[in-house]
């Protein structure tokens, strides 16, 4: 194996870029690149995917959150969610969830951009809580719970198709419109959902409304197998997970 | 003085994303590490500590994210579907055919031989540079490559 010491690698154009290296350790890369192609393509190539770089800012409300809101916020979730309460430690580590960004209808109302509220689902499987993401593998009988932060009011739903293609609501587990869900940071809603025993993919949406809305709308809509559009003025966090029989 | 994590994200965002999507071929979870990444600073900005360079930290950082995500069973299978049909953007334009060769073996290596592995082969990083991240010596970098070469050459003869 031999080394590639010569070229200019992916860190040093980073730290160039980022205006970290020195102006010798600058100097010498450039001067490199000015004789090598491939180096003066990457170069180039680095440069061009930093400009272009647009994605948003993540979870604007988190952002803007200072690590104390966050450890209150975290404090009040467990204190509302009491499945979590006995995790202690576990819960505290698992808090930092996975923010998405949004696939959404542009808001009407009050709703601007940056409003959009961050939906997290996490699964508790033999004492542990980790967030999940498309494709991981859940079991019958773990329990799932979403979370959300949000500058404003809003009601909000979470929905399920099981393998067998039937659509149910998860929260609320009863009544045919969404459940409240005051602006809050990192937030749990109010109910969590132990998994029955049907296998194959299941797939889970979390929907968050201004308005308050029907179910029954979203379940018809979850019921065809196809992808959940967003009503004006919601977002919707899908993700399909694999459910399997427990190992 | 708190860690700005929004000038963070917008010097270095960039950088997360696209070596996320280098190491996961996937620009959905790619997207994911990037804010985990920095939703995770926001929440424990302890993380980095400020005794190595910002870029330096989040190269470990978002290999290590990277890395567990790949140790996820249905990545391994994805990861298979992929070597029969090779990434071929534009994001590593040095080597795609390598690239698609390298990430098909990373969840199944050991993680030092992991990390090597994506620092030589998708970041073009030197022995030196990878020593210094893994924090090893040079000699280790180079029989830790000389594994992955040897798992790679197996992929590519039972292929």
């Amino acid at each position: 194996m031999t080394d590639n010491e010569p070229h200019v690698s992916d860190l040093r154009w980073d730290r160039l870029l980022a205006g970290e290296l020195a102006s010798e350790e600058r100097d010498a890369a450039l001067a490199h690149a000015a004789s090598c192609a491939a180096c003066a393509a990457r170069q180039r190539d680095l440069t061009a995917q930093r400009d272009a770089f647009v994605h948003p800012i993540p979870s604007f409300p988190t952002l803007a959150a200072t690590g104390d809101d966050l450890v209150e916020a975290r404090a009040r979730r467990r204190a509302r969610a009491m499945w979590i309460a006995p995790l202690g430690v576990v819960a505290a580590a698992a808090a930092v969830l996975v923010v998405v960004r949004l696939r959404s209808n542009p808001p009407t109302g009050e709703l601007t951009k940056g409003d959009g509220p961050a939906l997290v689902l996490s699964v508790e499987q033999a004492g542990r809580l980790a967030s999940l993401g498309a494709g991981d593998v859940v079991h019958p009988n773990d329990r799932l719970q979403a979370t959300y932060s949000a500058r404003v009011d809003g009601y909000g739903a979470v929905l399920s198709r099981d393998g067998a293609g039937t659509a149910t609501a998860y929260v609320p587990s009863t009544g045919d419109v969404m459940v409240k869900l005051p602006a809050a940071t990192d937030a749990a809603f109010p109910e969590s959902t132990i998994l029955d025993e049907v296998t194959g993919a299941e797939r889970i949406v979390i929907v968050w409304c201004a308005e308050l809305r029907p179910l029954a709308p979203l379940l018809a809509a979850m019921r065809t197998g196809a992808p959940l559009a967003a009503p004006d003025g919601c977002h919707v966090r899908e993700l399909e997970l694999a459910k399997q029989a427990a190992p | 003085m708190p860690l700005d994590v929004e000038t963070l994200y917008r010097s270095y965002g960039h950088s997360v994303l696209r070596r996320a999507r280098q190491i996961l071929a996937s620009d959905d979870e790619a997207g994911e590490v990037l804010q985990e990444l920095f939703v995770g600073l926001v929440a424990r900005p302890e993380q980095f500590d400020g005794r190595s360079a910002p870029s330096t930290f989040l190269y470990v950082a978002t290999t290590h994210a990277c890395l567990a995500r790949l140790r996820d069973r249905r990545n391994r299978m994805r990861l298979v579907d992929e070597q029969v049909r090779p990434w071929t953007t534009d994001v590593d334009p040095r080597s795609p055919e390598t690239a698609a060769m390298v990430r098909s073996v990373l969840a199944q290596l050991g993680d030092d031989e992991a990390r090597a592995a994506v620092y030589h082969f998708l970041d073009g990083m030197s022995h030196a540079e990878i020593a210094e991240m893994i924090g090893c010596s040079r000699r280790h970098v180079g029989n830790l490559l000389d594994r992955v070469a040897e798992q790679l050459a197996a992929r590519k003869e039972a292929s």
